[in-house]
């Protein structure tokens, strides 16, 4: 099902691990996320592009994924955020330390 | 078919592709040129380098209406083959945060007022005439070659001084004293693809999974496809890399000295050195008293006299990794049918003895034959994007000349005059202050001897990034005569002290080149507009140079009375000064292709401006056969190297000792300058973390990465942490002879540091760790050691009685 607001669409490749039970368990934890879809594996990378509500979401979303047991590492192949919103504001930290500029 | 779907079905078919290439290893690249929605609607792709470390991924960048709106790997790309990390893929972000610069300000009546650039560039104008000899610059290793080289030729052809130093001494200044006192020339002799051929893959105190994540993937992903590379470990602490890796020895904090001489001692016990290797390629150094940089030649049954106290039981007594694991270390150097590579960064380098262990893992591989064939390879990485182009290359060092040039060398100093069509004497032969030294100096009153008056920062942040900064940056911020002019991209711990702040372009939005780790030296256009009135660094330098020119100095007039940087085109002098016209030509092609003249002396040779405009980037020695340029993969090997004479296998032909052999050292194991005591009994190491690069300036207004790690934190060992009653969160004080913070406690966090040790990352400006550190540094290198000090932990509130 479509989802709205859709803005920023990544490609990704992940490196799973060897073991056939841990790399069975993460592609169920991934495929329990609408965000994410799953593409082909070969011989233990598998192509996924995820889809997100902007570019925050997306880096959130990558962590997750990076995190998610079975998964050795993530590569980033390509991510288009040519319908994101604005960029957040600064951090407040950051401005307030500027205040007298 | 709508946008999105569209866009969706090309990611999925660039993943597959790219999963199936990386399964398969093929040499081909990963992925094909992106296609997420070129010619649909208006996305211009071009390449570009990525503007964060010093791996040097090639990215594609897509821009349409004056914005970048994608990026992609870069498939043509050599390094990165189509893959990004998690800091390229949101590297055209940091162009975007609110906060930018867009104007020149100027400090009155303590607060920084917006000023005119014309008024800006009086004010630097003054500065330089009230006294050019105290005018010092401070740059980076993200300086693009260009820039750097401006600056060069700005303060040393053109003011006459040396006073130019960059915060790459902070970085990597060891390996290249290491290089130069092992090879005789700076810069190392293999490359990533020894990542792609090596059986063994030691890190030393090298966290590559987490700062140079590419590059590690390279090996993961080999292991992953079945082949069998064993990944060995050697730090002070667990980190990211360690999960990976079959062997981890943890050493007490300076004891890698000690384990490199104990690895060089057995195999000279077991009779496993490369005999044939040494005795035909090498000789051998020792330190004289005291020590220097070249030290004294010493024959063989010297150098094994003196390694024979690192007997495996007194080397396990000293760094604490068992005696059983410097054998294993020792057997795998011993076995010369495997390919070992080594890898180093900061952990080597920002070290009080950096320069020495340098030397020693060179002679490592030296004295066991492991060296100049695909995946034998001793190679130092570095943490920006162009430290090796800008700073080994350019040579903005404080006693350094484009090319690997000394100013205290008349000979090379003459050639630069000439090149530069500038008087004779014009170069001084006296080497500037290095790093530490300038920000003492700007640091202390000038009638107490602090002669530098005033310090023009570009692309760093020296507030949060100098060691001990309570000594050398903050009480230069009290001293009435002393003026910090900083250009930069956002508001930081730097600008918030600054006199003057004038706003700098960003990566693609001005012209650029860096040189990376592996001595590729790549280019890009600018592609989009900086904001407001932020103007490109190279720009600012130029318009400082004219305006003096103006005002008469007469370092910015050549032999013919022409300003310093004169440029033409169709036989027209262009006002590059004038930002308007700034970009009637290409600078970045003018100044690159006067500097590549310089760069023959040290066969660091470079190709035409033009040849990187086709290329993802070539390494050099760049050289012109048959009218096509080759790069050159492995210098000093016959087989690759077209400098090596004919027939034979290796000549290090830039030897210290001129005989074509490289140099195995023997430098001893020596304490650190503070090590825990009684009143201060933890190690302190810092360092950085994944999601940020350098001093958050630029990742910290991701707000990805700043959701991802918000703020930076202690690692304590859970037994520490239970000793000292600290909970997981707690904000605890950690203090050093040098400073305090404040900071929140992580137990059992990602690093795990061992029992009595600390580990906080710098990226953070609200936490700043360097108010902690050590400004004591190596002898050759001036490298500040930021890996070890001794330091004290309580719970915020409980005062040092109480805890006793």
């Amino acid at each position: 099902m479509r989802r709205p607001n859709m803005t920023t669409i990544s490609a990704l490749v992940l490196v799973l691990d060897e073991h056939p039970e841990r790399r069975a368990g993460a592609l169920a934890s991934l495929a329990g996320d609408a965000r994410i879809v799953i593409g082909p594996t070969t011989a233990g990378r598998v192509a996924v592009v995820t889809e997100t509500r902007g570019v925050r979401e997306a880096r959130d979303l990558f962590f997750a994924i990076e995190c998610t047991p079975g998964v050795e590492m993530v590569h980033v192949v390509s991510v288009d955020f040519s319908d994101a919103p604005a960029p957040a504001p600064a951090p407040a930290p950051l401005e307030a330390l500027h205040g007298s500029a | 078919m709508d946008r999105r779907d569209f866009v969706k079905g090309a990611a999925m078919a660039a993943a597959t592709l790219a999963a199936a290439r990386l399964a398969h290893g093929q040499g081909a690249p990963l992925v094909d040129p992106p296609r997420l929605s070129k010619g649909k609607d208006g996305v211009r792709w071009q390449k570009a380098p990525c503007r964060f470390c010093g791996t040097g991924c090639h990215v594609q960048v897509g821009t349409r209406e004056g914005k970048v709106v994608a990026v992609a790997g870069d498939p043509d790309a050599a390094v990165n083959r189509g893959l990004l990390c998690v800091k390229g893929y949101h590297v055209p972000l940091a162009l975007y945060g609110q906060d930018r610069l867009t104007r020149p300000l100027l400090r009155k009546n303590g607060r920084l007022e917006p000023i005119s650039w014309d008024e800006a560039l009086d004010v630097i104008a003054d500065r330089v005439l009230k006294d050019p000899a105290g005018f010092a610059m401070y740059g980076s290793g993200q300086w693009t070659i260009p820039e750097g080289y401006a600056a060069m030729k700005f303060v040393k052809g053109g003011l006459g001084t040396n006073q130019l130093d960059p915060n790459a001494r902070l970085c990597m200044a060891s390996a290249v004293t290491g290089f130069l006192s092992t090879y005789g020339v700076d810069e190392p002799a293999g490359c990533y693809d020894d990542l792609d051929a090596c059986d063994v893959l030691i890190l030393w105190g090298n966290n590559p999974a987490e700062m140079h994540p590419v590059l590690f993937s390279r090996v993961v992903d080999r292991r992953a496809r079945g082949q069998k590379v064993e990944i060995i470990d050697i730090g002070t602490r667990r980190t990211r890399s360690s999960t990976f890796c079959q062997h981890v020895l943890q050493f007490k904090p300076n004891t890698d000295l000690a384990i490199a001489n104990g690895i060089a001692h057995l195999l000279l016990e077991n009779g496993t050195y490369d005999r044939d290797f040494v005795e035909r390629h090498c000789a051998f150094k020792a330190d004289t008293s005291p020590a220097t940089l070249h030290g004294r030649s010493v024959a063989f049954d010297e150098y094994k006299k003196l390694l024979a106290p690192y007997t495996p039981e007194r080397v396990a007594e000293i760094s604490g990794v068992p005696a059983e694991d410097l054998r294993m270390l020792a057997d795998r150097f011993g076995q010369r049918d495997l390919r070992i590579t080594s890898l180093w960064c900061m952990g080597m380098n920002q070290h009080t003895r950096g320069t020495a262990i340098n030397n020693l893992v060179h002679g490592l591989h030296l004295l066991s034959g492991h060296f100049g064939r695909p995946g034998d390879a001793p190679t130092s990485l570095t943490g920006q994007p162009s430290a090796c182009g800008t700073v080994r290359e350019v040579g903005t060092l404080a006693h350094a000349l484009p090319g690997g040039r000394v100013v205290d060398n008349a000979e090379h100093r003459a050639q630069m005059e000439d090149l530069w069509n500038v008087p004779r004497g014009r170069i001084s032969e006296k080497p500037g202050y290095h790093t530490v030294e300038m920000w003492k100096r700007f640091s202390t009153p000038t009638e107490q001897g602090g002669d530098i008056h005033t310090i023009w920062v570009q692309v760093t942040n020296p507030g949060h990034t100098l060691p001990n900064t309570n000594a050398l940056f903050t009480p230069s911020r009290s001293l009435p005569d002393k003026f910090l002019i900083v250009s930069d991209v956002y508001p930081t711990e730097t600008t918030r002290a600054a006199d003057l702040v004038l706003p700098s372009a960003l990566w693609v939005e001005k012209n650029g080149m860096f040189g990376n780790s592996e001595r590729r030296t790549q280019q890009w256009f600018k592609m989009v507009e900086p904001p407001g009135e932020a103007r490109d660094d190279a720009w600012q330098i130029i318009a400082v140079a004219r305006r003096l020119f103006d005002r008469g100095h007469p370092g910015m007039r050549d032999r013919d009375g022409r300003f310093l940087f004169h440029m033409e085109k169709d036989g027209k002098p262009v006002p590059t000064w004038d930002f308007r016209r700034y970009y009637d030509i290409n600078v970045d092609e003018r100044l690159f292709d006067e500097y590549r003249k310089s760069t023959e002396l040290k066969h660091k040779h470079l190709a035409p401006y033009a040849e990187y405009v086709k290329a993802r980037g070539l390494r050099w020695p760049v050289v012109e056969k048959d009218g096509v340029w080759r790069e050159t993969r492995f210098r000093f090997a016959g087989f690759d190297d077209p400098f090596v004479k004919r027939g034979e296998p290796f000549e290090f032909y830039h030897s210290p000792t001129k005989d074509g052999r490289a140099q195995i050292w023997f430098r001893p194991y020596e304490p650190p300058p503070e090590s825990p005591d009684g009143e201060y009994p933890f190690w302190l190491c810092t360092g950085r973390v994944l999601e940020h690069w350098h001093s958050g300036t630029l990742t910290m207004r991701i707000p990805q990465l700043r959701n991802a790690m918000p703020g930076a934190y202690v690692e304590l060992h859970p037994d520490d942490a239970r000793a000292l009653g600290v909970s997981n969160g707690e904000i605890v004080v950690v203090e050093t002879r040098r400073g305090r913070l404040e900071v929140p406690a992580w137990i059992d966090g990602r690093g795990a540091p061992p029992r009595g040790s600390l580990f906080i990352p710098f990226f953070d400006e609200r936490r700043l760790v360097n108010q902690l550190t050590l400004e004591a540094h190596d002898p050759f290198s001036k490298q500040p050691d930021y890996k070890k000090c001794a330091a004290r932990v309580r719970r915020r509130g409980e005062t040092l009685e109480a805890r006793r």
